[in-house]
């Protein structure tokens, strides 16, 4: 492994007050490739955030509070993109009486980073600040740090290997829709035939978007037949500010591997 | 350290929710709040030399309760960057009581200097240490902001503003729902955006 090609920097904390520089300090972030990336190429980056013992980090949708990890490109040449951060499963976590969701221990988020053909390798690194909110049991903790990606010596990874908590988009074979009713959401899914729904207990369901369903309430899960599944959701008490139309996306959890869902957002 | 402590306290513990321990989304909950509309709930509260200050002692004025930790690091963005006592002294100027409430375990050790090392301007700062007024709002976060009308009605319940970062930076360019909620008031106009989701620390309770 190649130490020197990917480098964290000095955390760079938000704030600084007594005592939080503790908890910052033991929040790790380290950078991987799947490969060198060459012209026309596009390679797998994988984003390890650590954060420090009982400490949890946020998903894309937090819940109740918190924001989630994120990370800022800094100097991306010309001809070089990389994706939006792709988020494992969550778990529900409590953060006080708040319900959040988030992740403990170490947890791999990843992108793709593309180069078109015409791409030439920098002199200098690719550079990003990772930023996040860290809470544990004694205090929340916003922090950064800044990484770097060596353009034909990364820190590598085994792609092959990657992360089985990522969810998968599900194919075109799956249908789902969701409706207004009262309070609620109803999610319905129907799976392509020879598939099966394992029992509702083992299911679970998070909704990339925040706003839309309520963090505090579990969904109910109702098997209707074997490959169809009505979920019904208490209805956040904010705005969603969608519009009829839009996409909304959930990751429904349980399955092997679990499946993202995108569906049109109805009028509310 | 006062203000350690008093951060120490407001940051909750943290553990993993069981499925089976969560609401089931069907059953309805008998939660109090405070949400637009509604008429505000009633509160006696002390402040830190001891004077209690009912809810009714302000009838007629356009009351804002600001649940507050200054240990937590989003209070800290708008109160160090002095954006917090900015509308403190911009709101009383034009005769709004401006109430920041301290709730729970926050209260423990809570005193005088951590609000004067705040740099605080509020008309006064009052201490829930039940936890019931907080209850009864459903503050939810240090800041949660609540803006109650000459009438006693809660017009505008959330966020200070849209950026849910702890960056002090971010304050610029964030919308500003105090703010407009507040404009709109003193106008005498609706407030658009009246419900929002807050954003900072839990509180404990």
């Amino acid at each position: 492994m190649n130490r020197d090609s990917v480098q964290a920097l000095v955390g760079a904390g938000i704030l600084s007050v007594a005592g939080q520089s503790v908890a910052q300090e033991k929040t790790s972030v380290e950078l991987f490739a799947s490969s060198p990336i060459e012209a026309g190429q596009t390679v797998r980056l994988k984003l390890t955030v650590t954060p420090s013992a009982g400490a949890h980090v946020y998903y894309l949708n937090p819940g109740e509070m918190g924001f989630p990890v994120e990370v800022a490109w800094e100097n991306l040449p010309e001809g070089v993109s990389v994706s939006d951060l792709e988020f494992p499963v969550p778990h529900r976590v409590s953060t006080g009486d708040l319900s959040t969701y988030g992740y403990e221990g170490p947890t791999h988020f990843y992108a793709n980073l593309s180069a078109t053909q015409a791409f030439e390798v920098p002199a200098e690194p690719l550079r990003a600040t990772v930023s996040w909110l860290a809470c544990t049991d004694a205090q929340c903790v916003p922090g950064s740090q800044g990484v770097e990606f060596a353009w034909s010596a990364p820190q590598t990874f085994d792609e092959s290997e990657e992360d089985k908590g990522l969810p998968v988009a599900a194919g075109g074979d799956w249908e789902t829709s969701l409706a207004r009713e009262g309070e609620t959401w109803v999610l319905t899914v129907k799976a392509p035939a020879g598939f099966e729904f394992p029992a509702p207990k083992s299911l679970d369901l998070f909704c990339e978007d925040s706003n839309i369903e309520d963090p505090t309430r579990k969904p109910e899960f109702e098997r209707q037949d074997e490959r169809t599944l009505r979920v019904v959701l208490a209805a956040s008490e904010y705005p969603s500010g969608k519009k009829a139309g839009e996409e909304v996306t959930f990751v429904l959890a349980g399955l092997s591997p679990a499946r993202k869902l995108k569906c049109a957002f109805p009028s509310e | 350290m006062k203000l350690v402590a008093g951060f120490t306290a407001l940051m909750t513990a943290t553990g993993t929710l069981q499925a089976d321990e969560a609401k089931p989304a069907a059953k309805e909950m008998s939660k109090m709040s405070a949400n637009p509309g509604e008429v505000a709930p009633a509160f006696t509260l002390k402040d830190l030399s001891g004077e209690e200050h009912s809810l009714s002692d302000f009838k007629g004025e356009t009351v804002v309760l600001e649940w507050v930790n200054y240990g937590c690091p989003f209070v800290k963005k708008h109160y160090g960057s002095g954006n917090m006592q900015k509308l403190q002294e911009t709101y009383k100027g034009q005769d709004v009581v401006w109430l920041s409430v301290v709730s729970g375990k926050t209260t423990e050790g809570f005193s005088q200097s951590s609000a004067d090392e705040a740099g605080s301007k509020a008309t006064a700062i009052l201490l829930d240490p039940t936890g019931e007024t907080g209850k009864d709002y459903d503050a939810k976060t240090t800041p949660h902001i609540f803006v109650i009308n000459t009438k006693g009605e809660v017009v505008y319940n959330g966020a200070i503003d849209s950026n849910s970062s702890a960056n002090p930076a971010d304050i610029e360019g964030a919308e500003k729902y105090v703010v407009e909620a507040l404009d709109a008031v003193l106008a005498g106009e609706e407030v658009k955006t009246a419900k929002t989701k807050p954003y900072g620390c839990s509180v404990k309770y």
